[in-house]
Parts: C-alpha cells; sequence; structure tokens
C-alpha cells in the first residue's frame, strides 16, 4: 500500500516523472513520463509513457516486466522513487489524459516561475502520453538528493 | 572552378578584423598596464577595457589578504560596489580559484546555487542542521548566472583573482575565457610591480622620516644633555644639602643626648664640690671664730702664717666656687642649646639662645674677639628653639672665624613690628661681592672643603626660611658682615 | 537515433546546464533504477562523466552492471538527449576530477555545505549512443 503522504504528493505536488527499464542484456532505458495517478487499490499506479519514448518499452517489460518511475517535485527536489512489476498496458483514457495535464500544467507553471521560461514552452515539453503502463508497487524509495537519498521507506527498511 | 564554388572570404576577413581587434586592444591594455605604477589606474585600465571592448559588464579584482582572505581592491559595473569586501579562500568561486589557484568558468551558478540550497533547506527541516556550516554572503551580482574566475599568479604565488560575472543565461565562452586569461596574465605582473614600488616607496619614505628624527634628535641632543646635567647638578646639590641635614640633625640628635649625659654627669659632682666648698668655707670661718677667743694664745692669733693661710684658703675657696659655677654656667648653657626637651614649637627667650650659644663658643671668642651685646626688649618668639640656637651657632662661628687676630661681635636684638630682629656684625675680613650672591647656596664656602661647613649657611637659611623669616647679609672686603635675622614672633600655622 | 558515437558540439551548453539529469542503471540481478541527478559532466566527444559523491545505488549498480542511459533536458531547446553509456572507469584526480571537484566545492562552500557535498570520484561512461527529442512545437498541443 502507497502510504497516504506519499499518495498525496503524486495527486496534488509531483511535477515530473522519469521511468526506467531494462532488457533482456540487462540495458537500461529511459522512459519520459507525462502524467500518473494512482488506481483504487492503492498499490497499482498507471503511469502515461511520452509520446516518442515507447522505444523498447513493451519488449522490455515483457521480457522481464521490470518497471521504475521516480516522481520529482520540482523546486523542494522532493523525490519518490516506485518499484514494481508490469501488469499491463492500456491506451490513454480521459483520467489518464486529465491527470497528464495536471501534471504538465504544474510542471509549466514551477518551470516558468524558476527559470523564466515562456510557460507554453514549458508546457510543450511534457509530450502527450503515448501509452499507459499499469505496475504494481514493491519498493517506494526517498531520492530527495543529499545524504539521505536511497533509503527505502516502504516497506520500511529493518533497523 | 567555378566561381560560384569559390568559398566567400567575408566570413573569414571578418574573423580576421576582430582577431586584429582583439590584439590591438590586448596590446594597448598591456602597454597602458605596464606604463604605470600607479595600482588604481592598472585596475581601471583593465575593468574599464573589459567592459568597452568584450563587453564584461561586471568584473572585480581581488587580492590577497593574509593568508586565508581575498579583499576586493577595484569593481566595475555594480550598483552597490562591492570595494573593500571580503572572501575567504576556499568560499565560493572565487575563494576556491584562489585555493586551487586555476581558473574557473561556471555556468547557470543560480541554478546550482539553489539546488544545494534547497537540499540544505531540506537538511534543515530534517533536524540535520548540525551538519551545516554558515552560509557566507559573497561580494558580487546576486543573480549571477555566469562566472569566470583567474588567479592572478605571479610564478608560484598567488597576488589576487580576477573575476567576471554575468547574469545572463548565456554562458561565458571558451574565446572569452582566453581573452580575460591574457589580461588577468598581464595585470597580475603589473600590479605585483606596482605593489612592489608602493611598498619600496613606503619604506623609502619611513627611512627618510626616521632620518630626519634622528637628526632633529642630535641637533636637540646637545641642548637636552645640558638641561639634564643642569637637572643632576641641582638634584645633587639638594641630595648633598639633604644630606648634610640628616647628618647634622643626627649630629644635633647626638649632641642632645650627649648634652644630657654630659650635664647629668657633671652635675652631680658639681653638686658635691659646691657643697663641698661652702662646708669648706664655714668650717673656716669656726676656725675663725676659735682664734677670736681670748684663751687662744695672742701667739696663735697674730702667727704671719696663720693668717696668709686663711688668707689663700678664702682665695682659693672663691675660684673654685667661681669655678664651679662657670661648669654650672657651661653645663646649662649646653642644655640650654640642646634644648631636647623642645620638639615642638615653643615660645623662647632668644637672648637665653644667644647667651647660651656665646658660652659654648667661648674658646673661639676669649681673649681676642669682644662681644657687644646691644639686646632691645624682645617678646618671647615661637621657634623650634634647637634649630634657632643652631642658626645662632652659625653665625657667630662665621663671625669668629672671620676675624683673625682681635676684633668685636655685635649682637643687636630688637622688634621690628611682628618680627623678632636679630643682627651678628663682625669685624672680619668681609665678603667678597661676587660671593654675596652664592653665600647662602648649598656647597659655597670660602673656607675650603669640608660639607658640614659648606652647609652651615644654606642650612641657616632654611631653617629661617622654615620660620617664615629672612635673612641678608651685607658686607664689603676688608670691612666685616653683617647678617640679619627677622622672625615672626608669632608666625601663622 | 544517430548511430555515430561521437557527441556533437550543441550537446555541451545542455551539460551542466544547471537542469537536473535523469540516470537509470540495473542491478546485476535486473532490477532498474530511475535517479535524478544534478549534473553530467562533458569531457569529451566520446566520454561523459557523472559524480560520485555519495555510495549510493547507482554506482552499486554500474559495478556490477556498466550499462546506464542518461537523459538531458535541454529546455530551452525543448530537447531531450539521451545517451547509452558504459561505466569505464574512476578518476580520483586529473583534470576532469579537479574541473568537477572545484565546481563542486564553489557552490557547496557558498551555501555552507562543503563537508556534505564531497567529490569521492569522477566515474568516466563511454558514450555507446545518443538519440535527439525534440518535444512538438507549442502550437501543435492541446
Amino acid at each position: 500500500m502507497i502510504p497516504g503522504k506519499i499518495l498525496a504528493f503524486l495527486e496534488d505536488e509531483g511535477t515530473i516523472g522519469v521511468s526506467g527499464t531494462r532488457d533482456a542484456n540487462l540495458i537500461p532505458d529511459i522512459h519520459y513520463v507525462s502524467g500518473w495517478s494512482v488506481e483504487p487499490d492503492q498499490r497499482t499506479i498507471r503511469c502515461s509513457i511520452a509520446e516518442g519514448h515507447t522505444t523498447h518499452l513493451l519488449s522490455s517489460l515483457e521480457d522481464n516486466r521490470r518497471f521504475s518511475l521516480t516522481v520529482e517535485k520540482i523546486g523542494s527536489h522532493e523525490t519518490y522513487q516506485f518499484k514494481g512489476e508490469f501488469v499491463r498496458d492500456t491506451q490513454p483514457s480521459d483520467a489518464d489524459l486529465a491527470a497528464h495535464k495536471r501534471v504538465r500544467d504544474r510542471f509549466a507553471k514551477v518551470v516558468s516561475r524558476l527559470f523564466g521560461f515562456p510557460e507554453d514552452l514549458c508546457r510543450a515539453y511534457i509530450p502527450r502520453p503515448g501509452l499507459v503502463i499499469c505496475f504494481t508497487v514493491r519498493e517506494i524509495f526517498l531520492q530527495t538528493p543529499g545524504p539521505g537519498a536511497g533509503r527505502r521507506l516502504y516497506p520500511p527498511e529493518e533497523k | 572552378m567555378a566561381k560560384e564554388d569559390v568559398p566567400s572570404a567575408e566570413p573569414l576577413l571578418e574573423k580576421l578584423a576582430q582577431k586584429t581587434s582583439e590584439v590591438e586592444v590586448l596590446r594597448r591594455i598591456a602597454l597602458e598596464i605596464n606604463s604605470t605604477l600607479d595600482l588604481d589606474q592598472i585596475y581601471s585600465v583593465v575593468l574599464r577595457t573589459m567592459d568597452e571592448f568584450f563587453g564584461f559588464r561586471h568584473s572585480t579584482i581581488l587580492l590577497v589578504e593574509g593568508s586565508d582572505t581575498l579583499r576586493v581592491v577595484a569593481s566595475h559595473g555594480y550598483e552597490t560596489q562591492p570595494l573593500g569586501g571580503i572572501v575567504a579562500v576556499g568560499t565560493g568561486v572565487i575563494g576556491t580559484v584562489a585555493k586551487r589557484r586555476k581558473l574557473m568558468r561556471v555556468n547557470h551558478l543560480r541554478r546550482q546555487h539553489e539546488y544545494f540550497s534547497t537540499i540544505r533547506k531540506q537538511m534543515e527541516e530534517a533536524g540535520r542542521a548540525g551538519e551545516l556550516g554558515e552560509m557566507t554572503p559573497l561580494p558580487g551580482l546576486p543573480d549571477a548566472e555566469s562566472q569566470i574566475a583567474i588567479p592572478l599568479l605571479i610564478k608560484d604565488t598567488l597576488v589576487g583573482v580576477f573575476s567576471v560575472e554575468s547574469p545572463e543565461q548565456k554562458p561565458f565562452s571558451e574565446h572569452e575565457e582566453t581573452l580575460m586569461t591574457i589580461v588577468a596574465n598581464q595585470a597580475a605582473s603589473a600590479i605585483q610591480n606596482a605593489r612592489l614600488y608602493r611598498d619600496v616607496e613606503e619604506r623609502r619614505q619611513e627611512l627618510a622620516e626616521a632620518h630626519d628624527r634622528l637628526k632633529q634628535l642630535n641637533e636637540t641632543l646637545e641642548d637636552r644633555v645640558r638641561s639634564r646635567t643642569s637637572e643632576l647638578e641641582q638634584a645633587n646639590r639638594e641630595l648633598r644639602e639633604t644630606q648634610a641635614q640628616l647628618v647634622q640633625s643626627s649630629k644635633m640628635a647626638s649632641l642632645g643626648m650627649l648634652a644630657a649625659g654630659i650635664a647629668h654627669e657633671i652635675n652631680t659632682p658639681l653638686g658635691t664640690i659646691q657643697s663641698n666648698t661652702d662646708v669648706e668655707r664655714r668650717a673656716i670661718g669656726n676656725i675663725r671664730d676659735v682664734l677670736q677667743d681670748a684663751a687662744v694664745a695672742k701667739k696663735l692669733r697674730d702667727d704671719s702664717r696663720l693668717n696668709r693661710a686663711f688668707v689663700i684658703f678664702d682665695q682659693v675657696n672663691q675660684v673654685t666656687l667661681e669655678a664651679a659655677r662657670r661648669v654650672t654656667k657651661v653645663v646649662q648653657s649646653l642644655s640650654n642649646f640642646a634644648r631636647l626637651d623642645q620638639a615642638e614649637l615653643e615660645l623662647v627667650d632668644l637672648h637665653e639662645g644667644l647667651d647660651s650659644t656665646l658660652t659654648l663658643i667661648n674658646h673661639l671668642l676669649k681673649d681676642r674677639i669682644e662681644v657687644v651685646k646691644i639686646y632691645g626688649e624682645l617678646p618671647k618668639v615661637r621657634c623650634y628653639a634647637s634649630q634657632i640656637n643652631q642658626v645662632f651657632a652659625n653665625l657667630l662661628t662665621n663671625a669668629a672665624q672671620a676675624i683673625k687676630g682681635t676684633g668685636t661681635i655685635t649682637i643687636t636684638t630688637r622688634q621690628d613690628g611682628p618680627y623678632a630682629m636679630i643682627e651678628v656684625a663682625d669685624s672680619g675680613h668681609g665678603i667678597k661681592p661676587e660671593h654675596l650672591e652664592r653665600i647662602f647656596d648649598p656647597g659655597f664656602t670660602t673656607k675650603g672643603v669640608g660639607v658640614g661647613v659648606a652647609l652651615g649657611l644654606s642650612t641657616t637659611y632654611r631653617i629661617v626660611e622654615n620660620h617664615r623669616g629672612s635673612i641678608d647679609v651685607q658686607s664689603e672686603p676688608n670691612k666685616g658682615a653683617t647678617f640679619t635675622i627677622r622672625l615672626p614672633i608669632a608666625p601663622s600655622a | 537515433m544517430t548511430d555515430t558515437v561521437k557527441l556533437p558540439d550543441d550537446i555541451k551548453p545542455v551539460m551542466q546546464n544547471g537542469i537536473p539529469a535523469t540516470v537509470v542503471t540495473c542491478s546485476a540481478d535486473g532490477i532498474p533504477n530511475t535517479t535524478i541527478i544534478s549534473q553530467v559532466y562533458y569531457v569529451d566527444p566520446v566520454h561523459v562523466a557523472l559524480s560520485f559523491q555519495f555510495f549510493n545505488k547507482t554506482i552499486r549498480n554500474v559495478r556490477e552492471n556498466p550499462h546506464a542511459c542518461v537523459a538531458l533536458n535541454d529546455l530551452e531547446g525543448a530537447t531531450e538527449w539521451i545517451l547509452d553509456v558504459q561505466y569505464d572507469h574512476s578518476e580520483t584526480e586529473g583534470t576532469i576530477f579537479d574541473e568537477m571537484d572545484m565546481q563542486i566545492e564553489a557552490i557547496a562552500s557558498a551555501t555552507g555545505m562543503s563537508g556534505i557535498f564531497k567529490l569521492r570520484a569522477a566515474d568516466i561512461y563511454r558514450v555507446k549512443s545518443f538519440r535527439k527529442i525534440s518535444s512538438p512545437p507549442a502550437s501543435s498541443r492541446e
């Protein structure tokens, strides 16, 4: 179960997401993320992969089902990594598009403010979803930069 | 080759012109900064030219101060001039360049600062503020996006850092870095030369000032030595006077004790002598009475030897009595002179003091000097009797010693208003005019070497002065000397 | 995708542009790890460097499995650069290490974090391939 605090982060604060897979030869790949939402079971994340970033995605997932999603809040750099197993892929639904729009607008607003770029340009940086990957979260890590980065939050680390 | 295949030379020509212009500017900078030894001028040429020709709008020059700081000595293009600002070696871009002595070109500074600051804030919120150091405000643009900092080196010695900043997001290029490096190297040499020159000048100035001071000291040295010698001589005189006073006081104390002892020792046998003399006289009287008796033979009464014996006895008895009275008088005078029992201001009969003193110095006067006393009506005077007697002893002794052969000492006393006047005049050899001025100076003498003697009149002078009185002298050679003392009869406190 | 392994000059301003980059690595047992890093350093046309400051999963993974994927964000150019790289070696001295170390030291010291951000090594990666993905123009967006 994704803890409530992190659920809230995903819903209201995360500004940019990146996902990673690996192929049969353990070669990693990056797939930009356009948006995300959490399914009602609170452990499955629907992750919208940006158009143009889906190459080799499905073949890697079919090979080993390993998927990781990292979401950052630009500004505070609060960051969480979700590692889990691929469940299914699907075309973006209206809800996925709405989630993408929320993330995109949030991104544009904060980046425009921090870096001085026009909001339109910033919005364009988050492409439309090309594909939605659903994956079950097995582990959640704190990835906020600094000496504590990499600590596993869920399941909690044994002391 | 077709004409259209020949590449256009225009871009190359433009580039060449630009390069030529840059070289010319660099040459001019080098010329200007190496033709002056004025630091401010060097700074100004470097920073102004970098802006005018290369568009580096915000620049600073920092020089090393001590072992771990740099100070901004020149700046250009800042709203708030960072002159005097301090950067610790090892802090920020400039401090790190100074520490490593390597050039550094940094872009997107603001984003990098923001990234680190965010992490810092998270650590503070996570209760890890203790692991953090202080954030030091650094001189320069608060919103700098790009910066190049170049160490100013002379061989391996760090002289300072030259820094250029920009608030634009356009980063500095490698070419711009090259231009700045060339200028920085030239500036380093010029600055070092100017500083060396300034140090030499300051040193030369210090030496010149030291030389002037020394010269002045030498010129005044003689005066100061003379002045100091005079002070020392005066101090020496005062010291000798004090020493003599101490000796004199000691002598007087001893004398007083001695006088008391002598008086006591003499008075007892003296009393016996006087008593026996009286007894003897009465005994002889009895013998005479017996001889008057008719029963005693007439022969005894008319015996000439017996009668002569009576006459001799009477005479001797009288002399003995007279001598005893004289001894008594001397003892009394001595006691009076010492006045041991009178250590405070008392009402004193000055005539008694004069007479006691005359008795004590009688050996100097006897058969040679006639003492004429003209004592007026004098009330008792409030004074220290022993000290005043010392004054009388000094004057009378001097007067006696001034008379060779026979002569006269005249002592006159009278009241003169609130003062008692005592005049001691002698018929001696007198005092030369050139000696009169110094007669009361400690150490001055006409009699020969002798501390006690030489200090007599100076001590006399001081005793009289302490009694708020006065003493003066009148004399001419071979016409004697007259010392006149005036003492207040009832001096104020 | 471009076949050449030589990085073009126009990637240089994107590196060290102050916008965090992404690195995906994979452990020997096949679990991908996606992390966001502050900077990727240009070494030469065939090499990039990542800073090794804390011994974390990324470092552990590339020691086990040298393959990594790096994504650079060029906001100004509305472009992403994806680099497939392979861990080559680590440097604890030399030009690239000094440059990275100086950069980190300069910023960290100004923000009171000298003791925390200390470069342990410059991890050098060889670029196997790269691709440049431009975002569609804003006008074509909804």
